[in-house]
């Protein structure tokens, strides 16, 4: 992971409210704490979280001052949605990277026919920085619950990240009732096996 | 829908009512696709200047009737003194008060309906129906959100009314009380796509390709997809678990 400003690591979770965003940068800035560093995380909810733009930041390293994000400085976008990727591509810095879950909820607005969804998002996403397109919702439902798409997204992201898979294991295991653990270690042991095709870029 | 209380903007747009609305959760009503809130000034402002609206409509013919629409936990912030103005100066307005048993906009605080302290601590409920009543409303309704047809009945016959008159609309927020109250629905074939249901503003509602459907881990169950469907197109799923 490159190194952000202040030394910080910087990942920004965007999603949609429900697709599990919260849990995930819990689950991240935990496994942080478990390794030893300073990490501070500032969110949205309330109002959002059912069907509302979600987004948590996540900052790591020696010590953190604040917990937002500066524009332009997230190292990792991580997004559960294609459009709330869209919306927050400009957090992320030109060498950093974009994972997007290859899933698209339409809103209220574009169901009723008032406004259009946004084409080619790819396309969009890498004139930020690079795009790995994750099937993260398919993951999650071929292993039996679509629930588990942010845990496979974030097995994704563990990828760029230097932290044991122990580590993570162990917090996702602490993280859900008994019988959720299995399957969730399952969805994110695939998402951090999945190789990401070239987006192109 | 996701949220249970959304029928109660359904009716009001049905209605053409004019909307004073609050800064809680329902103040999103605001919002595509209902467009239903007129004004949000503060907490408790909504059933304050609605009482202006039934002083004016009262001396216009004609005038589109209007309603103040408050939360719960807003009523106990600051909407029993508009309460109490209401009876006093007996204005002819109208107040639905919103009733989910929390405090859904600001994160879910426990408020005095909801039975429990902020440290879970159980509390006795407080019933705003019996407040209301003993602030000298004459006409208190309480009424569950899903219960559509006598919904509207009501709003209907108490905005025609010369006195004031409160209306409590019960549901959980789904947020909170988790859980689907009845099965998931689903959309049969003989749906002709006339998209009414798609504007009820439901999560679990959606279209793909032009064909609509209803996603079942969104769905809470309530029906009202149903209830507004005039093909008959929405039934209940048969479970198969």
């Amino acid at each position: 992971m490159p190194a952000g400003t202040n030394n910080a690591a910087n990942v920004l979770i965007v999603g949609v409210g429900g697709q599990g965003i919260i849990r995930c940068s819990k689950i991240l800035a935990e496994v942080v704490v478990c390794s030893g560093l300073d990490v501070k995380k500032s969110e949205i909810h309330g109002l959002s979280q059912r069907g509302g733009s979600v987004t948590s930041h996540v900052r790591w390293g020696e010590q953190v001052f604040t917990p937002v994000i500066p524009e332009g400085q997230a190292d990792v976008l991580l997004a559960m949605e294609e459009l709330e990727a869209l919306r927050y591509a400009h957090v992320v810095r030109p060498d950093g990277v974009i994972y997007v879950n290859d899933f698209s909820i339409l809103p209220r607005t574009v169901i009723s026919g008032d406004a259009d969804y946004p084409q080619d998002i790819d396309g969009q996403l890498r004139q930020y920085a690079e795009v790995r397109r994750i099937p993260a919702t398919e993951i999650a439902r071929e292993l039996g619950d679509v629930r588990m798409s942010n845990v496979a997204l974030l097995g994704s992201l563990s990828q760029s990240l230097d932290f044991p898979t122990d580590v993570w294991i162990d917090v996702i295991s602490e993280s859900f009732p008994e019988k959720f653990v299995e399957p969730n270690c399952n969805a994110f042991r695939t998402g951090a096996t999945f190789k990401p095709a070239e987006a192109g870029g | 829908p996701g949220c249970g209380h959304t029928a109660v903007f359904h009716i009001l747009k049905e209605l053409k009512l004019a909307v004073n609305g609050d800064i809680g959760c329902y103040g999103l009503a605001a919002l595509p696709p209902y467009d239903m809130t007129d004004s949000v000034i503060c907490m408790g402002g909504g059933m304050t200047l609605n009482q202006g609206f039934a002083k004016v409509a009262a001396l216009r013919e004609n005038a589109r009737p209007a309603v103040g629409v408050v939360g719960d936990s807003t009523f106990f912030h600051s909407g029993l003194t508009g309460v109490a103005n209401m009876v006093y100066n007996k204005t002819p307005s109208t107040v639905l008060i919103l009733d989910n048993r929390t405090t859904a906009m600001t994160g879910h605080q426990p408020n005095p309906t909801s039975g429990n302290k902020i440290g879970g601590e159980a509390s006795p409920p407080l019933d705003i129906g019996e407040i209301c009543r003993a602030l000298g409303v004459k006409h208190v309704h309480e009424v569950d959100a899903t219960d559509i047809d006598r919904l509207k009945e009501i709003v209907e016959q108490e905005t025609q009314r010369d006195e004031p008159s409160v209306l409590v609309v019960r549901e959980r927020c789904v947020m909170v009380e988790r859980g689907r109250s009845g099965p998931v629905y689903q959309i049969l074939d003989t749906c002709k796509e006339c998209k009414l249901c798609l504007r009820l503003g439901c999560p679990a509602v959606s279209i793909d390709d032009g064909r609509i459907h209803i996603v079942d881990y969104l769905c809470e169950g309530c029906g009202l997809c149903a209830n507004v469907c005039s093909f008959d197109a929405i039934v209940p799923k048969q479970e198969s678990k």
